[in-house]
């Protein structure tokens, strides 16, 4: 029995041995199909057929083949979302859609609309109080108004030289620049006329601060309603 | 890393289905038909029906590329690049089937990604110890199947992992994607003999590094 065992794997070593002068490459050509018919053909069936060791490497090849094929049905979940944001497809130099556009505008809105807003809400709140104040002193009757009243103000058609009057200096300055006038005006008129102006501008500019104060405050308090819906329609239900 | 914080805005939602887009153009596969006109969406701006398509063919890419740059990370890295390139070049899309110029792209990016672990050769690529593989979906597949197949495509994966880019590249273009040599050596820059030898080399490799464990694969 021994010897038969010997006998036995002497002729594997043997049937090994007389393999590794065999060509595997063109069995795994042969398992493949990629043999042209021909004595290669011949030689490569020869082998499969007289050779246990060839035989095993072509059924293993062509089983290998088989779940290599089976493979390409099999998926692999991907660990990651590869989908492009509006950033990555701007940065990639594509053309954003409207929608897009829309999407990155309600983005923005949905970051900063709420800060933005406060602060634009709380400047206008600002000017309005500034401007109130403004109003207030405007309408306010100037010192220099109170000093002529006070003084009873010059005589109809009087002749004042404007020597120790109140704002001499000031109403000699508005002669200067101010239109010609006759030499019984000095003093008067052009103080007058100045005052009228600066009570104008200063009330063109507080109406011009209401004006600006109120546009901010509608656009803070839009920017904040506006913030509120797109955080809203990005996470809905919840209010970062 | 790519996937950090990434689309605060992108709200999930079902690509839409094939009847959704019946009949509004003249391909008979409703499939490629779907997918040419998300495409021609795409090329008009609309991003969204741009990431249609990603999320349609994602896996499928990302399925490919792990086979051929089989380190998770590096993959996704190159499936991301492959939607960002189909991204930049979708006006020279020049018609057939989207499908296979996405594959074409992430294959490109795959190689990409194969020549840079090449000049960086320190880290070999990890033992594919994930579960994430679907097998074929099929109703009829009792468990004790199902975990065979598994059990073959960890070990067919792990095997595929250890032999080189270029026998790898060609085996799973050849076996796996079903392309012809032709169009593999177009793909790899090499001659139609070359792609033969590496994919009968490399299912010699498959063998060898299988071999203990090919009871698995029988019938």
């Amino acid at each position: 029995m021994a010897d038969d065992g010997n006998g036995h794997d002497e002729a594997a070593l043997a049937a090994v041995a007389r393999h590794a002068l065999h060509d595997e490459e063109l069995i795994a050509a042969f398992a493949t199909g990629d043999i042209e018919p021909g004595s290669d053909t011949e030689r490569a069936k020869g082998l499969v057929d007289r050779c246990a060791v060839c035989r095993d490497l072509h059924r293993d090849l062509d089983d290998l083949g088989a779940a290599l094929r089976a493979a390409a049905a099999s998926t692999a979940t991907a660990s990651r979302d590869f989908r492009l944001s509006v950033q990555d497809a701007q940065r990639l130099g594509g053309r954003p859609s409207a929608r897009g556009f829309l999407a990155g505008l309600r983005e923005s809105i949905a970051l900063f609309g709420r800060p933005a807003g406060v602060t634009l809400a709380t400047l206008g709140l600002v000017g309005l109080l500034v401007g109130s104040i403004e109003l207030g002193n405007a309408s306010a009757p100037t010192p220099m108004a109170v000093d002529g009243a006070a003084t009873g103000g010059p005589p109809a058609g009087g002749l004042r030289t404007g020597e120790g009057a109140p704002g001499a200096a000031k109403a000699s300055a508005g002669a200067a620049f101010g239109p010609a006038s006759s030499p019984i005006d000095v003093g008067t008129v052009p103080a007058t006329q100045g005052e009228r102006d600066q009570t104008a501008s200063g009330l063109g500019l507080t109406a011009w601060l209401f004006f600006v104060s109120v546009a901010l405050l509608a656009a803070g308090l839009l920017l904040l309603v506006a913030s509120r819906g797109a955080r809203g329609a990005i996470a809905p239900g919840q209010d970062r | 890393m790519l996937d950090s914080r990434r689309l605060p805005l992108a709200v999930r939602r079902a690509p839409p289905t094939v009847e959704d887009l019946r009949g509004t153009t003249v391909v008979e596969d409703p499939v490629q038909r779907r997918d040419l006109i998300l495409l021609n969406r795409a090329r008009e701006g609309d991003l969204d029906a741009f990431n249609d398509l990603v999320v349609l063919y994602q896996d499928k890419l990302f399925a490919l590329v792990v086979r051929m740059v089989p380190d998770r990370d590096q993959a996704s890295d190159a499936v991301q690049e492959a939607f960002f390139s189909a991204y930049r070049n979708m006006k020279g899309f020049r018609g057939g089937s989207v499908k296979s110029w996405l594959s074409r792209i992430a294959i490109n990016a795959a190689m990409d990604a194969q020549r840079l672990k090449k000049r960086r050769p320190a880290d070999p690529y990890p033992e594919l110890e994930d579960d994430t593989w679907q097998p074929p979906a099929d109703a009829s597949a009792d468990p004790v199947t199902t975990s065979l197949q598994n059990e073959r495509h960890r070990a067919l994966n792990g095997a595929l992992a250890l032999i080189t880019n270029d026998q790898r590249t060609a085996i799973v273009l050849y076996d796996v994607e079903g392309y012809d040599y032709a169009e593999i050596a177009e793909i790899t820059a090499v001659s139609v003999g070359t792609v033969k030898s590496r994919i009968h080399r490399g299912r010699l490799s498959l063998r060898s590094l299988l071999l203990d464990r090919m009871d698995l694969f029988r019938g």
